[in-house]
C-alpha cells in the first residue's frame, strides 16, 4: 500500500511539473493573452502602449515556413534574440496615432520619418537589471490610419539564449516626440520561464 | 446553566455576524497625500533626469554658438557673424521656453499616468472613495489607519516599472 501512494505521489508532481507541449495555434493564443503576463499595458493620456514579448518560437510560426530545413535555418538565425512589438493605440478616436497628433501633412511626415528612422534610439532593453541592450533590428509599421494604431517591432540579441536563466528583461522607450513620455515594461523569470514549449513542426 | 451558556454563545454569534455585516456595509474610504505621491512617483523623477539633460544639450549647444561668434567677430566674417546672431536667439528661445513649459509639462505628463493607475488600485482595492490631501486644506486631519499613500506609491511604482 505505501509503496502505491509512493508511485502515486511521484507521479503527481512529475505532471504537475512537466509543462505540456502546446499546438501552434494555443501558443499563439498564450502569448498574445493577459495571462500569460507577456502583453503588458501602460496607459498615457488619449493613447495606451501594449508592449507584447515575443519569443522566437512565436516568431517563427508567424513567418509559415513550409520545410523543415527552411525552419531550422530561420532558428539558427533567431537563435539568442528576443523580440517586442510595442504598439501605440489611439483610445479615444478611431484615428492613427500618427493622425491624432499631426495637423498638416508635414507634422504627419516629421511623426512619420521620427517613427521609421529616430525612435530605435530611443528603446533599450535592461537585461536582468544591470545590462543595457541596444535594439538588434527595428521595423516600423505604418497602418496609414486604416486601423486607430501603429507598431514598432523591435529585436534585441540577447547575452544569454536560453530564455530560462533570465531573471529580468525590462524595454524602457523613451518617446521624446511623440507623447514625450517613459514607457516601461518588465517581464520577470517566472513569466519566461512558465513559457510553455510549442510542436511547431 | 446550560442555557446560560447557549444564551451567551448566541449572542456572541449574533455580535460577530453583526459586525461582519456592519463592516462589509461600511463603505471603504482612504486618504492620500498627493504631495508625496507625486514626488515620490518614480516617473517623475525619470523625467525630470531626462528634461535636465535636454536642457544641458541647449545650454552647451548655445555655449558652441557663442564661442563660434567670438571667433566670427574676431576674424570679421560679417555674415557668420549675422547667421550666428540669428542661431543664438533661436537657441536662446527654445531654452527659454524649455525651462518655463518644462516642470508644468512633467506635471501634466506624471498625471496623465497617475490617474489611470490610482483608478485600477481604487477599483482592485475596493475603495468607495479616495481622497487626495494636498496640505491646501482640502484634508485638516487624518487618522494613520486611513492613509493609504505608501501602499498607493508601492503600487503606482510598480505598475510604472513593469506595466499592467
Amino acid at each position: 500500500m505505501k509503496v502505491a501512494i509512493r508511485i502515486l505521489m511521484c507521479l503527481c508532481i512529475g505532471f504537475s511539473s512537466c509543462q505540456r507541449t502546446l499546438d501552434k495555434t494555443t501558443y499563439i493564443k498564450y502569448v498574445q493573452s493577459d495571462k500569460s503576463g507577456l502583453c503588458k499595458k501602460v496607459p498615457d493620456g488619449d493613447v495606451e502602449y501594449l508592449i507584447q514579448c515575443k519569443p522566437i518560437e512565436y516568431v517563427l510560426i508567424n513567418e509559415h515556413l513550409e520545410s523543415k530545413e527552411e525552419f531550422e535555418t530561420r532558428r539558427k538565425e533567431l537563435s539568442g534574440t528576443i523580440w517586442f512589438n510595442i504598439k501605440i493605440k489611439s483610445l479615444k478616436s478611431e484615428q492613427s496615432p500618427l493622425y491624432l497628433r499631426s495637423k498638416n501633412q508635414s507634422e504627419y511626415d516629421y511623426l512619420n520619418d521620427y517613427f521609421l528612422n529616430k525612435a530605435v534610439s530611443q528603446i533599450e532593453l535592461i537585461y536582468n537589471g544591470t545590462m543595457t541592450l541596444k535594439p538588434l533590428a527595428y521595423q516600423f509599421e505604418n497602418n496609414y490610419n486604416l486601423t486607430p494604431d501603429v507598431t514598432m517591432v523591435v529585436g534585441f540579441k540577447l547575452p544569454n539564449a536560453d530564455l530560462r536563466s533570465v531573471e529580468k528583461l525590462q524595454v524602457i522607450y523613451y518617446d521624446k516626440v511623440f507623447n514625450n513620455t517613459i514607457i516601461k515594461a518588465s517581464f520577470n523569470k517566472q513569466v519566461l520561464s512558465d513559457i510553455p514549449p510549442v510542436n511547431i513542426i | 446553566m446550560r442555557i446560560y451558556l447557549w444564551t451567551s454563545l448566541l449572542a456572541i454569534v449574533v455580535m460577530c455576524v453583526n459586525f461582519m455585516y456592519v463592516r462589509s456595509n461600511t463603505p471603504k474610504i482612504a486618504v492620500i497625500d498627493v504631495y508625496k505621491l507625486v514626488n515620490e512617483f518614480k516617473m517623475k523623477k525619470d523625467l525630470e533626469e531626462v528634461y535636465k539633460l535636454n536642457s544641458q544639450v541647449l545650454i552647451k549647444k548655445n555655449d558652441s554658438l557663442k564661442n563660434a561668434l567670438q571667433f566670427a567677430i574676431v576674424s570679421n566674417n560679417q555674415h557668420q557673424i549675422q547667421s550666428l546672431n540669428q542661431e543664438i536667439g533661436q537657441c536662446e528661445q527654445e531654452l527659454s521656453m524649455y525651462s518655463r513649459n518644462g516642470s508644468e509639462e512633467v506635471s501634466k505628463k506624471v498625471w496623465e499616468r497617475l490617474n489611470p493607475y490610482i483608478d485600477s488600485f481604487g477599483k482592485k482595492n475596493k475603495y468607495k472613495l479616495l481622497v487626495g490631501g494636498n496640505g491646501m486644506g482640502s484634508v485638516l486631519y487624518c487618522d494613520d489607519a486611513l492613509d493609504v499613500t505608501q501602499e498607493v506609491l508601492k503600487f503606482v511604482n510598480g505598475q510604472y516599472e513593469g506595466g499592467n
